[in-house]
Order: structure tokens, then sequence, then C-alpha cells
């Protein structure tokens, strides 16, 4: 029960087909030859979603949420304006809705049926966050995999997830963690990291 | 559209890999990765497919497919089946750009539909139903809220074109605001669950009073 010979068999699994890199260039190299795609079009908007579309931006939020009672109930009534005010709403991100975290509510954000997320606030969504094991577990079992992530949520405080599921596009207001008293916004906004933002991390002081 | 991309409640998965906070580095890893959503851009522009027709190519993948390709190469796969399908490039121009089969999506297995004319209008605070409805088409509602009962948290100051019909490409999408509805977990998987809710932003039309 050794050698390669006895590992290829009749099972289903993928089709024959040229690896994923081939496939991907030659589709792109056809939509060129028809003038269907402009010389440099994928090029432009890697250069977006790598350099424009940032959780730096969501963590700029958040610490003027902080630092500002009047922005802060602007975020969390209506974050469409709030985001707008900085210039940062975008594609895949032009309804936001902010989640305030509490005492009693931690909230965690998922896209099950896919990948939706806050693009230009967040930044692209990490792969892990794409997972099939997020997307079936995140609903259910949000204690566990928070646990599991390094993240315990106290027994007393409610997790409550929210599915991306149509145009919202969401982002946590996390807490503002004790040790922080008389940080500036920049200060703040160090410690608000894309994970924090996502929900399944808390800012650390120290 | 009950495929295997509703994956929300399903067990059996492992641990998610990531630990909080740790460095994933940017957010593509290989080049090409961007030629799937940058397709679908370049196609939304010319009014060839909407982001809609994209999420239901995908979940259009043959399952075992979808399950064992990785996430952006299922993006290239389906924006390659919806151009070929809009007569934009062939199958055949791919393969012979690979050299191999370049295999695609599978036929819909709906024309879609319209939105419904009967639509109720909730306000925040309502209790409401998802409707038990079974559509083989692309739709917004994960199966784990099919026929359950929550309340409204939230109703959107925007409209948006009903995805049971954008997503096929149809012209009478019409237009409905989504409602944020929060589910006691408890009410969708009993005593198996640690959240205590579970919030779905679902259009209006997949809603009844409860």
């Amino acid at each position: 029960m050794s050698g390669v010979e006895e590992m290829h068999d009749d099972r289903p699994g993928l089709p024959l087909q040229a690896p994923a890199e081939e496939r991907a260039r030659a589709l792109y190299q056809v939509l060129k030859d028809k003038s269907f795609a402009s010389e440099g079009y994928v090029e432009g908007w890697k250069k977006v979603f790598e350099e424009d579309f940032s959780p730096r931006r969501g963590a700029e939020l958040v610490a003027r949420a902080w630092t500002d009672t009047a922005f802060r109930e602007k975020l969390l009534t209506d974050g469409t304006a709030a985001v707008g005010e900085y210039g940062y709403l975008g594609p895949q991100g032009e309804y936001i809705v902010a989640l305030e975290d509490t005492d009693d509510v931690k909230h965690v954000i998922t896209c099950t049926l896919c990948s939706c997320t806050a693009w230009p606030i967040l930044g692209l969504p990490p792969q892990w966050y794409k997972s099939f094991e997020y997307r079936a577990r995140i609903c259910r079992e949000p204690r566990k995999v928070l646990a599991e992530m390094g993240t315990d949520i106290p027994e007393t405080v409610a997790i409550k997830v929210y599915d991306t599921t149509a145009e919202t596009r969401y982002m946590v207001l996390p807490q503002r963690p004790n040790g922080t008293e008389g940080w500036s916004a920049e200060q703040l906004a160090q410690i608000v990291t894309k994970d924090c933002l996502i929900g399944v991390a808390l800012p650390k002081a120290g | 559209m009950d495929g295997i991309h509703d994956l929300a409640g399903m067990q059996g998965f492992g641990r998610v890999d990531h630990m909080a906070d740790k460095d994933v580095g940017g957010p593509f890893h290989h080049d090409w990765e961007a030629i799937g959503y940058g397709g679908i851009f370049m196609g939304v522009e010319k009014g060839v497919f909407s982001i809609d027709e994209v999420r239901h190519a995908v979940e259009r993948l043959e399952p075992l497919y979808y399950l064992m390709t990785p996430y952006y190469e299922r993006y290239v796969v389906g924006v390659a089946s919806l151009l070929v399908e809009k007569g934009i490039l062939t199958q055949q121009e791919l393969e012979e750009a690979t050299g191999k089969p370049f295999p695609l999506a599978r036929p819909a297995l709906s024309q879609g539909r319209p939105p419904r004319l009967d639509r109720t209008i909730f306000a925040v605070g309502d209790r409401v139903r998802v409707r038990d409805d079974h559509f083989a088409g692309h739709v917004r509602y994960p199966a784990y809220c099919r026929g359950k009962t929550g309340t409204v948290t939230h109703r959107t100051s925007e409209q948006w074109p009903f995805p049971d019909a954008i997503g096929h490409g149809r012209n009478d999408c019409g237009s409905e605001p989504t409602l944020h509805v929060e589910f006691a977990a408890a009410d969708l998987w009993g005593d198996d669950t640690d959240a205590a809710a579970v919030v779905v932003d679902l259009f209006e039309g997949y809603l009844e009073p409860a």
C-alpha cells in the first residue's frame, strides 16, 4: 500500500485543466486580444486593492469615534455619512453600518455565502475570512472559533454575528481598552487592527 | 439555490487557519489572483454582467470543483464562464490559449424571477418570518434562516435591485430596501450553538409578517 500509482484512481476530483495561473493569464490575454480589456486594466485595480483599500482607514474612523462623541454618534446612526466625511466610500463600501461593542455584546462580521467585506475601509478580506471553516462555523459557534483564534470572550458577553448577505457593509466599533487614557487619535489608531474591525480581535493597550 | 456555497451552520470543518492579529500580508499572494476581481469590474463597467451574476456563476461551479478550488481561482472561472455565456469569448479560445481543458460553471438551473408584487413594508421592531421559499436560482438568504422568525433592527435608507432577478441578468429587477433581521441563535440551531444572535441582511421580498 505504497507508491504513487495507488494514489491515482477513478474517484471524482478536479478535472484535467491547466494550473490556475495559466488559465487566469489566458483569460486576460484573450480579453486583451479582443480589445475587451485595455492594457494595464487589472494592474490598475490591483494597485487600488493593495494600496487604497486599507484597514488603516477603518482604524482612523474608530480612533476618531473614541475621541469625539459627536462623530461617534454620527458613525453609529449614519455610517455612510461618517465614512463619506473622510472620502472613504467606494466599491463594496457604499452603505456602511458600524456595530458598537458594549460591556454586554461583542459583534463579529462574516459573509457565509461568499466573502462580502467593506473593502475601502477594512481592506480586501484575508484568506482565513474567505475560508470554508470560517464561513461554516462562525455563525453557529463564534465563541469557540474566536477562542481558537486567541480571542477569549467572557461568558457574560453575548456574541452577535452579522452575516453580510446584501448591500450593507459593516465595521465593528470595538470598546476602547483601559490604559489608553489621554492617547492621541494617531496612537489609538495604531492599536485598531484589521481583525478588530472584523470583530475577531480586541484592541490591546500594551 | 441550495448549493454547496451555502455553508453556514455546516458541521465537521476544522480550525480557522488564523490567529487573531497575525500578519497575513497583502490581499494577493500571486499577481494573477487579481485577474478574477479585475474581470468583475471590467464586465460590470461594460454592462456585460452584474456583480450578482458573478456571485451566481461561482455558485454554479460543480460542487466538488467548488470545494477543491481556492478562492481567487473560483472567481477567475466564474468570470470566464459569464464572458462565454454572454458571447464575449468562447471556451475554445480559452482552451486554445492554455492547450488544456478550461472547465466552466454549470448552466443556470433557473431563469431567475422578478421581485414579488405583494411584499409587505416592514419597520424597525417588527417581528418577521423569512418566507419558506425554495428556489433553484440565485437568492441572498442563507438556508439557516429560511422559515425562521426574527426582529427587524434596521431598515436601509437605500434600495437595490432584487438579487433573484439581477443575478440572472433580467431587466425586471425592481428595487427593494433590505432589513437587518436579528434571529436568536437558539431559534436557528437549538442548544447546539454558542452564539447569542445572528443578524441577516434580507431583501424585503424575502420576508412576511410573523
